[in-house]
């Protein structure tokens, strides 16, 4: 009788238990998954953007075609990379080919703004100008969203490797997030800092 | 039936909940008993000798208490995240605030402006990508940790009056505590399940034993039956569970609806989503697991039952659509708009009398926990009238942050320089740049606009991680202390910011009720009453009394005036922790008394609405646009 109890009681908990772990890691890659669309809503605006920029300049920068083009390139193939990130932020190649693409772009974007400076003219266009500030403004909450995810992600990533959640990870299918790294943070901040 | 006393009304059915709980586990105890009695009685050697075996009984008991209790516990720990925890578990999507999609865009608009409308926090919004059909919930404990979820359909289908419709709805399922009770629904429901999932795990390995010792013990035989047993046993006490489900949740879909239309004044926008989903050809039931477990949660049925009279949690679309056309055709909807226009005239009859802006409180009083179209209207006005880049900075998580830095900033230029600095120095310059380019948008709005404007910017503020959460608090706290005084101003915006994002970001309980005597809370009311009469345009001393009059106490003489400069914030926290932990009559009264201590000298000034402002947010109850 004695023996009956216990083995429906350790059942009861054998059963809750891994149910409880579960649910734990939903919660959290939940958790990151939200920070990811926070990110995407940005990334979408600055591409964006990015294409009335280039018009913009190119009726001043007639000779700098190149760099314009290069930077549409960038543009354009950032925007397919987080396209198919959108889908599932929890594959870790996916992000890292995000995050050479976001800085392919960066560096790309911040040549131009290099460039732009010997343009006076193109500095005191209006809507350059405007444009420019809602760029800056993006790359900052970009920014800012790319932090909350990276916490969330360590967060997931640590809670996915205690013991003994790390037993019941794999089976159920919950593999290692990565973070949504951008190797250089000056060339990041280099195109914000151009000041018109 | 007022927000406070459906409130209270709520914890009571949860209790008579819990009664029936009790008697259906009192009864799978007792069956598991004598199956347990005549299965080991008949297999093993003992043969029955007594119906009554009290070692065996107490065994059973035990083990049955003891899987329904983890089940249920479980479970409602599990959902003590609040509204959240159960979209997730449902598989829902967190719409972005910052969303560009026309349609989650619509959708946001439609929840911010009831909610500004009705003073309660904007629920975390969640979508269903999976379900194409039309179909809503609501779940959550209180106004602070509330969700509402739709399904792609829902978004795609529905015009905006319709949606409106659906929207109201679950408003008003979140106003009338139902979601309280739904989540004690699922932690019940789940403790009977376990029994039943047990019976099948113990049937199975029973046979499995079988096989492999073949038939060594003869025990085994009894085992399966004993899981089969269980099976049938956690089974039956399923379908009780399913019938108290659908019978707490049915009455309560036509009391949502019936609000939905009082809410928008507009019974066309709710009956054309019930239309829509009596025409689809999708069904409104869903493909989520979980759907069965939830489905009194939902705006429609959400999982189809041949017993439908019996297991229905929701009535037929026809009857709901019936009551609503009655509701319509119902001329006393028009008496009571006709007598509310009277009651409007008399008011404003008055206004011109003392050519005051004059605020009616049983007006307000009746208001809290419900919407009125013209508030509705008014918020929706609100909203539109936001410069861009404040709307925009509202629906993410840097500008929201960034929005209230800015409107901390003193305006005296030495302290705004250090105060920026503080900001560069603990934020970034990311934020600095942020602030001060909202600084100059801000000065367009409306002083009284700004802490309902804080209000909006809650969502966006717990999409934060608890690292920049830790930040923001911190920063916060400095740059209300940077001229070395608080203001009325940055204590509510403070208070309001905290005490919704605590819920996130601390994992802070629900106060339990502890208080339902007024006159025990003599010393805190009185504080609180005091610090909204000194800050009357009129004579403090009759604002004090005006509030003191409506108190429904015999000793008055518990409540004294207590002067100003002992009306400290300090003081005032350690009021409101109490207060907050008071039944809704409790609330009701204090909420009443403040409001006619401000009404008393007949003009509502902003220092009195922002303390009644931060007074009613860190109690948890609704206070409307006024």
């Amino acid at each position: 009788m004695t023996f009956t109890i216990i083995l429906l009681v350790i059942l009861a908990i054998l059963i809750i238990w891994p149910v409880s772990i579960y649910n734990k890691l939903v919660a959290l890659r939940n958790r990151f998954k939200n920070g990811f669309s926070q990110i995407d809503v940005q990334l979408k605006r600055r591409y964006d953007l990015i294409p009335n920029l280039i018009e913009t300049a190119k009726a001043y920068m007639k000779h700098e075609r190149e760099t314009l083009e290069a930077v549409i390139t960038a543009r354009n193939q950032a925007q397919q990379v987080e396209k198919s990130v959108a889908d599932n932020p929890a594959d870790p190649a996916a992000i890292q080919k995000l995050a050479g693409s976001e800085q392919a772009l960066s560096g790309a974007l911040g040549k131009f703004f290099a460039l732009s400076e010997s343009y006076p003219d193109l500095k005191a266009n209006q809507n350059m100008m405007q444009l420019t500030e809602e760029l800056t403004s993006t790359e900052n909450k970009i920014s800012f969203a790319r932090q909350a995810f990276n916490d969330a992600v360590m967060n997931y990533n640590t809670a996915r490797e205690k013991f003994p959640n790390v037993l019941f990870a794999n089976i159920f299918g919950f593999s290692a997030a990565s973070q949504f790294q951008l190797e250089s943070p000056d060339v990041e901040r280099q195109a914000p800092k151009v000041s018109f | 039936m007022d927000f406070f006393s459906t409130q209270d009304r709520t914890r009571s059915t949860t209790r008579k909940l819990i009664f029936i709980y009790i008697i259906a586990i009192i009864a799978l105890d007792i069956s598991i008993y004598f199956v347990t009695l005549i299965i080991f009685g008949v297999a093993g050697d003992m043969g029955i000798s007594s119906f009554w075996i009290p070692e065996l009984f107490i065994g059973v008991s035990f083990v049955t208490l003891a899987i329904i209790s983890i089940g249920t516990i479980f479970r409602v720990y599990q959902l003590k995240k609040g509204g959240s925890a159960v979209a997730e578990m449902l598989g829902g999507r967190k719409v972005s605030m910052s969303s560009t999609d026309f349609n989650e865009q619509r959708l946001i608009n439609v929840v911010e402006e009831m909610s500004i409308a009705a003073g309660i926090p904007v629920p975390d919004l969640y979508v269903l990508d999976n379900e194409p059909s039309i179909n809503a919930f609501a779940a959550g404990y209180s106004t602070r940790d509330a969700a509402v979820g739709v399904t792609r359909g829902t978004m795609e289908q529905l015009n905006r009056d319709e949606l409106q419709g659906v929207i109201a709805h679950e408003f008003s399922h979140i106003f009338n505590g139902d979601m309280r009770i739904n989540i004690r629904l699922i932690g019940i429901l789940n403790g009977i399940l376990l029994i039943h999932l047990m019976g099948s795990i113990i049937m199975r390995s029973g046979a499995y034993g079988r096989m492999g010792s073949s038939g060594k013990n003869k025990n085994q035989g009894g085992i399966i039956i004993f899981g089969i047993a269980l099976l049938i046993i956690g089974y039956i006490g399923m379908l009780f569970g399913r019938i108290i489900q659908s019978a707490v949740s049915r009455q309560r879909e036509y009391l949502a609806d019936a609000a939905a239309v009082q809410y928008t004044r507009n019974p066309d926008g709710l009956a054309g989503a019930l239309h829509k989903i009596a025409a689809s050809v999708e069904k409104p039931t869903l493909n989520d697991a979980h759907a069965m477990e939830l489905s009194h949660l939902f705006f429609s049925k959400s999982f189809k039952s041949g017993l439908d009279s019996l297991f229905a949690t929701h009535p037929p679309i026809d009857k709901r659509i019936e009551a609503l056309g009655s509701a319509l055709s119902q001329e006393d909807v028009m008496k009571r708009s006709a007598s509310k226009k009277r009651s409007k005239n008399q008011t404003k009859s008055q206004d011109s009398d003392k050519g005051h802006n004059i605020m009616d409180p049983e007006w307000i009083l009746a208001a809290i926990g419900t919407i009125d179209s013209q508030q509705l209207s008014k918020a929706g006005n609100i909203l539109a009238g936001l410069p861009q880049p404040v709307k925009d900075a509202i629906h993410e998580p840097l500008g929201a942050e960034s929005l209230l830095f800015a409107m901390l900033l003193s305006g005296e230029i030495e302290i705004e320089t250090n105060q920026i600095e503080q900001i560069k120095k603990m934020c970034g310059s990311e934020t600095e740049f942020a602030v001060l380019s909202l600084k100059q948008h801000l000065s367009k709005i409306k002083p009284e606009w700004k802490l309902p404007i804080v209000e909006i910017a809650i969502p966006s503020l717990k999409e934060m991680s608890e690292e920049q959460f830790g930040r923001f608090r911190s920063t916060l706290s400095e740059l209300i202390n940077a001229d070395g005084k608080v203001t009325l101003f940055e204590y509510a915006l403070e208070k309001i910011v905290t005490h919704q994002l605590e819920v996130v970001y601390s994992k802070k309980a629900d106060p339990e009720i502890t208080h339902a005597n007024l006159n025990k809370l003599g010393g805190e009311i009185s504080l609180l009453i005091s610090a909204i009469a000194h800050e009357t345009t009129g004579n403090p001393e009759e604002a004090w009394n005006a509030a003191i009059q409506t108190l429904p106490v015999k000793l008055k003489e518990e409540f004294t005036f207590i002067k100003q400069s002992d009306c400290t914030f300090d003081a005032v926290d350690q009021a409101l922790e109490e207060l907050g932990k008071s039944s809704g009559a409790i609330k009701k009264s204090f909420l009443n008394a403040a409001l006619h201590s401000i009404a008393q000298d007949g003009i509502s000034n902003r220092k009195e609405m922002e303390w009644v402002r931060a007074m009613a947010a860190a109690i948890d109850s609704p206070l409307p646009l006024m």
